[in-house]
């Protein structure tokens, strides 16, 4: 029975050793990209390196793969110089803001590892919606619309793109540590998450919401207070106290109630200061100087 | 005993297992090996032509198809220049941005930034559709004379073909603009052989043939479209007719031919017909340069409408054009300035019928009562409306688009004729 075992045995291995020889493989299939000194955007990729992926550990994209985006809506990459224009804007109205305001190296451990920008919306048309950004697991934030934006126009940028930024990171924030229930319980009888559209701006905010997306779910109502306060000015923002409040409703009280249990966890969570931050965000704002924001001025000052 | 057998038959499977090595593969390199060569390929193909690329673009399947000039660079540039409505207001305007060549289903040519000319057919716009045209190709054949390529989300296609070392875009767009009107100005008519039967293809000017049967009309809910561009030599289809594998139909003396079918025209007076009863179209008579009969008629009208309208000095005959009227007649407009320097416009009838190669051309009398009071203040018109009777034959300089240019000569009288362009 043994000799059986070992004829088997050297039968198996002459076969194996036999059917196992000549494919040679190497360490991979694909074959290294060799990165050309003189490509198009060498000098552009080289700044995006040095100013978000070293300092910050985030990768800025701005060429579009389509595979990396939502397949039931058509999308168009982002021109180049508005990628460049929004690169420099990131730095000054965002991660300049939380480094000085926020606990040193708080965006290179907590701020999204990737940045992707998308020229167009993904425009819903049956739902009369579009959206302008996504945050995806803590990781990538998506911020689209980008070549319709006008780099001199502050409400606009402010409203597609920085609000965006901020909403977008907020997701980020309580990803990682979930917001306070007792949020949730304020207006949780108006939530409306399919017809949220429908909904002007005076009725949101009569309703205590601070947009009409802030009253499509709980969540986006957080991010929203979070992110409309720190980019609308202070004389815009209790005009919308003011107006949420007419005609006899509390939407104003209700939205600064909401403000307050964002306020404390920002400061109880990550030790953020939320009012450090929107003062911050504003006086920038109002010091719009474009040769000094390309040129990077406003660095560690 | 057993072991004996056991270890022949475990020789056998050893054999066998070394003779799988020995099949021959169907391919002499790696998939690896060749997707990098394939890639290498695209690269240089693209990047090759001093002068770029003419670059045929069809968004989709309902429209024309748009002419542009891309310059690929070694370096990931992309430089596109265009002429047309639609992205640059009928300018010639460039937009550079990037493009690579990457691996997916096979070679993928991406514009992976914005590009104002490349990228509007694909900008989703208020809708979210747009054009649903492409950004990202599959690059379906790529050598030195040819490239065609599959938009990958939404089928577009785009043709390309190497630019004329040295030539300017815009002695391209004035080539490509003649070209136009050569072949398709006017909403042109053509008539398609193909396998022993002929057709009709429709409205050139659009850029889309709608394809239908001999003397018949387009359904505008059922019709069957077939985009193209226009290029020097001829017209580019986005995809082949039924049962023809050709999209590339070139100009050869007066048809335009590819390997399978051909587009032609039809004779003169057919085609004057034709472009009246299945077109809609307007023959404009060009009263300047017409028979002395005619010339004569027009100057003793402008005599009596002078006198009659003493208060208007432009008071005078404005034009003569003939537009079908219904199932049996023809109208010739005729146009006046009379008391306002608003055209006022009458209706005559008249019937066309084809004898031959000949076209005869009857009067009928006034469309209506307007008509005929006009008739009867200015009796000199009668003379004018009756220079167009007679048996007429038709000849053309514009053989591929006679809407540019037709002359009607009366058979028997050769000093009686007039010339036409045709309008939509």
């Amino acid at each position: 029975m043994k000799k059986i075992y070992q004829i088997a045995c050297i039968g198996l291995l002459l076969a194996a050793m036999v059917s196992c020889t000549e494919e040679k493989f190497g360490d991979t299939i694909f074959i290294d990209p060799v990165e050309d000194p003189n490509a198009y955007t060498k000098q552009f990729d080289q700044w995006l390196y040095d100013h978000f992926t070293v300092p910050y550990n985030v990768e800025y994209r701005y060429r579009l793969d389509d595979n990396a985006t939502d397949p039931n809506y058509n999308v168009v990459p982002v021109s180049i110089g508005m990628a460049d224009t929004i690169a420099h804007l990131s730095l000054y109205l965002w991660y300049d803001v939380y480094d000085k305001v926020a606990p040193t190296g708080f965006l290179k451990e907590n701020g999204p590892r990737i940045i992707q920008l998308i020229g167009s919306a993904m425009i819903n048309a049956a739902q009369g919606t579009e959206k302008l950004g996504t945050a995806e697991g803590g990781i990538k934030i998506t911020l689209m619309k980008i070549n319709k934006m006008e780099p001199d126009n502050m409400g606009q940028l402010n409203e597609y793109i920085f609000k965006t930024m901020h909403h977008e990171f907020s997701h980020i924030l309580h990803q990682k540590k979930t917001y306070p229930k007792e949020f949730e319980q304020i207006t949780s009888g108006t939530y409306n998450p399919d017809g949220w559209q429908y909904t002007s701006d005076s009725e949101a905010w009569q309703m205590g919401y601070t947009s009409p997306y802030a009253s499509s779910q709980a969540r986006e109502d957080f991010v929203e207070t979070i992110a409309n306060y720190i980019v609308k000015s202070d004389d815009t923002w209790n005009a919308m106290i003011a107006a949420g409040n007419s005609d006899g409703n509390k939407g104003g009280d209700i939205i600064t109630q909401k403000l307050t249990i964002c306020r404390t966890w920002l400061a109880e969570k990550w030790e953020l200061d939320l009012d450090a931050l929107h003062e911050e965000v504003q006086k920038r704002q109002q010091n719009m100087d474009w040769n000094a924001i390309m040129n990077l001025e406003f660095l560690n000052k | 005993m057993k072991a004996k057998y056991l270890f022949i038959s475990l020789a056998l499977v050893g054999a066998l297992c070394a003779c799988s090595r020995d099949e021959e593969s169907l391919f002499d390199k790696s998939a690896a090996e060749r997707a990098q060569e394939a890639l290498n390929n695209a690269n240089t193909v693209l990047a090759a032509p001093e002068n770029g690329w003419e670059m045929l673009y069809f968004a989709n399947t309902e429209s024309r198809g748009y002419n542009l000039i891309v310059k690929f660079d070694s370096n990931g540039k992309v430089v596109a220049t265009a002429k047309n409505s639609l992205t640059t207001g009928n300018q010639i305007m460039s937009d550079e941005s990037t493009w690579e060549v990457k691996l997916d289903y096979g070679p993928i040519l991406t514009f992976d930034t914005y590009n104002k000319e490349l990228h509007a057919w694909a900008d989703p716009q208020e809708d979210g559709d747009g054009y649903l045209g492409d950004y990202e190709f599959l690059i379906l054949h790529a050598d030195a004379n040819y490239v065609k390529l599959k938009g990958k989300k939404h089928s577009a296609y785009c043709y390309l073909y190497p630019m004329e070392a040295g030539k300017s875009a815009s002695d391209y767009f004035a080539e490509v603009e003649a070209a136009q009107q050569k072949l398709c100005a006017n909403g042109n008519i053509f008539h398609l052989g193909l396998q022993d039967k002929e057709y009709l293809l429709h409205d050139a000017s659009s850029g889309l043939f709608s394809l239908t049967g001999l003397g018949q009309v387009p359904d505008p809910e059922n019709a069957l479209l077939f985009p193209f561009a226009v290029r020097k030599n001829g017209l580019q289809l986005s995809f082949a007719f039924s049962e023809s594998g050709d999209t590339w139909y070139e100009i050869s003396g007066d048809r335009l031919v590819s390997a399978k079918s051909a587009i032609s025209v039809a004779a003169p007076a057919t085609y004057f017909s034709e472009y009246l009863t299945l077109a809609g179209g307007t023959w404009t008579i060009n009263i300047t340069d017409v028979n002395d009969a005619t010339k004569s008629a027009i100057n003793t009208l402008n005599q009596a409408l002078k006198k009659a309208y003493t208060s208007n000095k432009k008071a005078a005959v404005q034009g003569l054009a003939f537009k079908q009227n219904d199932e049996n007649t023809v109208a010739l407009i005729f146009s006046y300035l009379g008391s306002s320097n608003k055209a006022t416009e009458m209706k005559y009838l008249y019937t066309i019928s084809l004898q031959g190669d000949n076209m005869n051309i009857a009067y009928v009398g006034p469309a209506d009562t307007n008509a005929e009071k006009v008739l009867t203040t200015f009796s000199d018109l009668e003379t004018l409306l009756k220079t167009f009777e007679g048996t007429f034959a038709s000849a053309t300089d514009n053989a591929l688009n006679p809407t540019n240019g037709i002359q009607l000569t009366e058979s028997s009288n050769t000093s009686v004729w007039f010339k036409a362009t045709g309008k939509l």
